[in-house]
């Protein structure tokens, strides 16, 4: 029954309509969370006013690993049913994953100089991260160095699959080595180790992020279906064209 | 405001909005150039065979 909804037709449909109530979520969701971010949130007794980074480190984090999640998944469904939506999913989920990814990056970077005292340090978390990108930039550079999508697709999901060992790795380092990175202090066994007052607009700022990843990648993949809709009938023009030529 | 963090702070918001934003105009320009693709074959009669059946169907 699955397929009769998981096929780009319905998909076209569907996302058409919806799109713009996600549109209208993401913002208005983000004019919540930056207006807590600025203006009810408090400075950190110990890190002062650069905690406000946090409210857009964290979620860029999230997502940079949730995207990948989802890219991980499209891959299944690419090796296993070969799903055209499937490789639409994973193309569309690899630029948006590797901007998440490169936010979290450069915001910690910006995060860690006046408290750390460097922009930088070759530490697990760290680098685990940077790994995730360069693993983002690799399949970028892989779709567009295979002309036929479908050929793409499948080299794609094997590359995005071993990648996917990276994710325990970049959750797990803090746990695992000792590293500058403070542990996780929202998504662990106890309690989260956060001021409500910290906490509420940081998952309002996730949520608002949350919808424009979605909203992003569900964009992202109606560009992709008309991309392929385009070769298709690029293709079928240049074979009707000989055939007359021939004739 | 942000006392002598305001570079940091600043300039991380501003990474946010650049990388994500030019992210979103990037994709904005790749939909409206496959619409027009689109279009532009469909103007010139070029149907997909299910599509081109259908139409035979109607």
């Amino acid at each position: 029954m699955w397929t009769k909804f998981a096929n780009p037709g319905f998909f076209m449909r569907w996302s058409s309509r919806l799109l713009p109530w996600f549109v209208g979520a993401t913002m208005l969701t983000f004019a919540v969370g930056l207006y807590m971010t600025f203006f009810t949130a408090p400075a950190d007794y110990q890190q002062g006013e650069t905690v406000r980074i946090m409210y857009v480190h964290v979620p860029a984090a999230w997502l940079a690993m949730f995207m990948y999640s989802i890219m991980s998944a499209s891959a299944i469904g690419t090796l296993v049913w070969r799903h055209p939506l499937a490789d639409v999913s994973q193309k569309a989920a690899a630029p948006i994953g590797a901007a998440f990814t490169l936010v979290c990056l450069i915001t910690g970077a910006l995060w860690g100089k006046p408290m750390w005292g460097t922009y930088w340090v070759w530490d697990a978390r760290l680098t685990s991260v940077l790994v995730l990108f360069l693993v983002y930039c690799g399949i970028m550079a892989l779709w567009r160095a295979i002309d036929d999508p479908n050929r793409a697709a499948r080299a794609v999901a094997i590359l995005t699959l071993a990648g996917f060992l990276n994710l325990p790795i970049i959750k797990f380092s803090v746990d695992w080595w000792n590293t500058l990175h403070q542990p996780a202090s929202v998504m662990r066994l106890a309690a989260p180790a956060i001021h409500p007052s910290m906490l509420y607009p940081l998952i309002v700022m996730a949520i608002a992020f949350s919808l424009l990843a979605v909203t992003m990648h569900a964009y992202g993949m109606r560009t992709e279906i008309m991309r392929r809709r385009v070769r298709t009938l690029n293709i079928l023009e240049a074979e009707r064209l000989d055939q007359r030529a021939a004739a | 405001m942000f006392d002598q963090y305001a570079p940091f702070i600043i300039g991380s918001y501003a990474a946010v909005v650049l990388i994500i934003g030019g992210l979103a105009l990037q994709m904005i320009l790749d939909n409206r150039a496959q619409k027009r693709a689109l279009a532009e074959l469909e103007t010139r009669g070029v149907a997909r065979r299910s599509a081109a059946a259908a139409q035979v169907k109607a």
